[in-house]
């Protein structure tokens, strides 16, 4: 007998196009595994990280600008309890890079799900309602779409910065972040919603749902909603990365993460300062993992918009 | 020729006429880590500030490139009593909108700095009143006898009076209030080499060669004056060596391996007269900024020991100075006059002995505070402040670091908004060179009357100290005022009223195609700006 249909679900994904073009695919797995390892590293890191980079008593300045420890600079021999060397106050750049990541991508995640949320939830009114409703949604997403993300962003997180008390900056600085780049990135979500929900309500099952009465919201909730959902996964993905980028932009020009609490981008802002003195490390490493977290993520994003276009095939 | 070819012909030799008229021009371009805070001659007693505007303002006597006084725009003076001055005021000097200096100016600019708004209120309360004797000569009544009143009289900047009564800027406008009262912020009329063409703050300012300036022997063959804030320092390094600008400061001390290798450019660095030192509230009965509730951690010596001691001077002088600062106990450096060398003893480093006190002071584990720092102002003021609070942590003390640009943060520590801080950094040069203006300023305890004490942010008070500040001022004996100069600084030292860090460097970049004069208050002069 073959086994009971409890994990159906599960066979049908392997046996499905998505993991057969997934399991062909070397790109794919590639970025997949790379993805994977550097949240789990980030998301780990209060375990794995040598140091706690937060704890200011943990940190020794007789420890600062060693290079990283298989190399010399300046008659100071790298030290082997600092993998990547250390920064301007005696920080481990290992770290830093675990800790930022972890940072960057909790900013990075928080706002993809309130960008979708909100543009979800936009979309689905625009679309189902029409009329002007959809006409004033679809403007100022329209205008919002004219201006660069970052620009958004950077006009936000300057607000917001401006309309709270100096000595809660570095506090709320990761909200304000979230807050900023969330309200940057909501039109593409509403704009592929809209697109969908506009075909769908015309289908049958959506107006078998009018005619035996059923109200507006949960048509459009339970019935259209969960038809339209698949590209917001890509759309996601890629957003991930972008935001990942938007985050670590802010950070680097002073605006988001503060040294305290540093994301990668406030790292390399930091490492910045020492490229000219020749100390190359504080900011070349917190910029290889920015590179490879968002180059893995992106070409994952790349691969599943691929695969889940038929057209594309 | 293609019309794309055409029009990038045209566009080069455009450039090339363009650069061309520039250099036959004589432009200077420099940069510094932030804006000067505003063009009013009295609105901020802060060396940047003062040093950029002593090209533009002037006053009665002058210092020159090896900070000696020189006469200014009082050809001669004389102390006809200890308590009376007499200056001889030059005939024929122009502001550069074409009025005449005179007599009235100088009483007028004297009342100016003690007006609401004014940060020179210590220098011009030294003065009791002036006479005017004739348009050119005026007979200046001292508050008891002050010997350094010639000295003072060169930061005191003599503004025209009748254009700043036509322009509403009778008053000095406070650098808090950016958009009250703020003619005189973004405009000026001295009677200086230059005079300003154009300001946009925290953008550029641009100075114009005044033609009409009284003194024809001045050095400099500069015509134009472009200034521009640059706040990240690799950023100007940069600037520097590609040639944009011609000179620029602070260089970052880890900057000048790179300007040594680098053809064209030269870092000039010395020792500055400047002592930078972290500042304690110690008047208020509950911290503004602290867990502590109810009392002042800071009142108890104890306290304010274990800070000294839980600080490592030689540690911040080699990772955040990079061995290029003087670690010191004292709040004068060894240039300024009253220099003690063998009262110059930094607490000693030593955590043990920082957490012991705090625990006998009732704070075992520590409480938290947060300190106040510039972070374009001093030489990696902000990175001293991170350095220091790691090692407070190392004793308990959970200190934390608000760091702000200078502007934002002078608004917010200084007298004008009540000294709005728990701990802070500061830098001090006596204008004067002389330490009577450290003990004045910084040391005795705040004095609405007597303006003594006015820098002193967190009101460290002993009445000793004012004493011995009082001599001090009047004593002409020198070694028994250097008496009561040890005496004071003794017990400033024993009560811990301070926390000395060190003397920074003097570190500036130059293009090799100018040569410059380094002066150790860090004022740069354009007067001695010579284009090779």
């Amino acid at each position: 007998m073959a086994k009971p249909n409890n994990n159906s679900k599960l066979t049908l994904f392997f046996k499905g196009d998505l993991w057969y073009s997934f399991s062909k695919s070397p790109t794919a797995i590639i970025s997949f595994s790379l993805t994977v390892i550097c949240l789990f590293a980030a998301f780990s890191a209060q375990l794995i990280a040598p140091f706690d980079i937060f704890d200011l008593a943990a940190i020794d300045l007789m420890d600062a600008d060693l290079p990283p420890m298989w190399s010399t600079f300046d008659g100071y021999d790298g030290d082997p309890r600092f993998i990547f060397g250390t920064d301007d106050q005696g920080r481990d750049i290992w770290s830093g890079i675990l800790y930022g990541a972890q940072i960057s991508i909790f900013v990075g995640f928080t706002s993809v799900i309130i960008s979708a949320i909100i543009g979800i939830a936009l979309g689905l009114l625009a679309g189902y309602s029409g009329g002007r409703i959809d006409s004033f949604i679809m403007r100022v997403a329209d205008i919002q779409l004219s201006f660069p993300a970052i620009l958004i962003a950077l006009l936000i997180d300057g607000v917001m910065r401006g309309l709270l008390p100096r000595e809660l900056h570095d506090e709320l600085a990761i909200y304000v972040l979230i807050f900023a780049i969330s309200i940057s990135g909501w039109v593409q979500y509403a704009r592929t919603i809209r697109g969908s929900v506009m075909v769908e309500k015309n289908k049958e099952y959506v107006q078998a749902g009018q005619v035996i009465g059923l109200p507006k919201h949960t048509i459009a909730i339970k019935h259209i909603l969960p038809n339209v959902l698949s590209p917001i996964f890509v759309i996601g993905t890629i957003h991930l990365a972008s935001a990942i980028i938007t985050e670590a932009t802010l950070s680097f020009l002073g605006v988001g993460m503060s040294p305290t609490t540093p994301s990668l981008g406030t790292l390399i802002r930091i490492g910045n300062e020492y490229l000219l003195s020749g100390e190359w490390w504080i900011t070349l490493f917190p910029g290889l993992a920015l590179v490879i977290l968002v180059l893995s993520v992106n070409i994952f994003g790349d691969w599943l918009r691929d695969a889940l276009n038929p057209k594309l095939r | 020729m293609s019309i794309m070819k055409k029009m990038l012909t045209g566009a080069a030799i455009a450039g090339l006429l363009l650069t061309t008229s520039i250099a036959s021009a004589n432009t200077l371009k420099f940069a510094f880590q932030g804006d000067a805070q505003s063009l009013d001659p009295h609105g901020l007693n802060e060396t940047f500030t003062l040093g950029f505007l002593s090209n533009v303002y002037e006053g009665l006597t002058m210092l020159d490139k090896d900070i000696q006084l020189i006469p200014g725009l009082a050809t001669s003076w004389e102390n006809t009593s200890p308590t009376t001055i007499v200056f001889k005021l030059r005939q024929g000097v122009k502001f550069h909108n074409g009025n005449s200096f005179n007599a009235d100016d100088v009483i007028f600019s004297w009342k100016r700095s003690l007006s609401e708004g004014s940060d020179q209120k210590v220098r011009g309360s030294m003065v009791k009143d002036i006479k005017k004797i004739d348009d050119h000569t005026v007979e200046v009544h001292t508050n008891g006898p002050q010997p350094l009143m010639a000295s003072e009289w060169a930061w005191i900047y003599i503004m025209d009076k009748e254009w700043s009564e036509e322009n509403g800027a009778a008053n000095a406008a406070n650098v808090k209030d950016a958009n009250a009262n703020g003619y005189s912020l973004n405009h000026a009329n001295g009677t200086g080499p230059f005079s300003i063409a154009t300001r946009q703050p925290d953008v550029k300012t641009v100075f114009k060669r005044y033609e009409g300036h009284w003194n024809k022997d001045i050095k400099t063959n500069i015509t134009d004056v472009i200034f521009t804030p640059v706040k990240q320092a690799a950023t100007r390094t940069a600037a520097l060596i590609s040639g944009e600008l011609d000179m620029v400061y602070p260089i970052p001390v880890q900057d000048w391996k790179r300007l040594d290798s680098e053809d064209g450019v030269t870092a000039l660095r010395g020792p500055e007269a400047r002592t930078i030192f972290l500042g304690m509230d110690q008047f208020r009965d509950e911290l503004l900024y602290s867990d502590v509730k109810g009392k002042n951690p800071f009142k108890d010596v104890k306290v304010r020991k274990a800070m000294a001691h839980a600080i490592n001077l030689e540690l911040i002088k080699k990772k955040v100075m990079r061995g290029a600062a003087t670690p010191t106990g004292l709040m004068i450096a060894p240039q300024v006059n009253g220099f003690n060398a063998d009262a110059n003893t930094p607490y000693k480093y030593d955590p043990a002995l920082s957490k012991k006190l705090l625990a006998e002071a009732g704070y075992p584990e520590g409480f938290e505070v947060t300190i106040d720092c510039p972070n374009n102002r001093y030489v990696n003021d902000e990175k001293i402040c991170q350095a220091v609070a790691s090692m407070m942590a190392k004793v308990g003390v959970k200190m934390k670091v608000l760091a702000q640009p200078k502007s934002k943060y002078f608004g917010k520590v200084l007298a004008q908004n009540n000294y709005d801080t728990s701990m802070y950094l500061l830098g001090w040069t006596p204008g004067s060179m002389d330490v009577h203006n450290v003990l004045a300023g910084l040391l005795s305890c705040q004095n609405k009357e007597t303006k003594a004490g006015l820098f002193n942010l967190g009101n460290y008070c002993n009445a000793r100290v004012d004493e011995l500040q009082k001599l001090v001022g009047v004593e002409t004996d020198a070694a028994k005022r250097q008496a009561y100069v040890n005496e004071a600084m003794k017990i400033v030292q024993d009560e811990v009223g301070y926390l000395p860090l060190h003397q920074q460097p003097l570190s500036w970049g130059v293009s090799d195609k100018f040569s410059i004069n380094q002066r150790a208050d860090n004022a740069f002069d354009f007067r001695y700006v010579v284009k090779n």
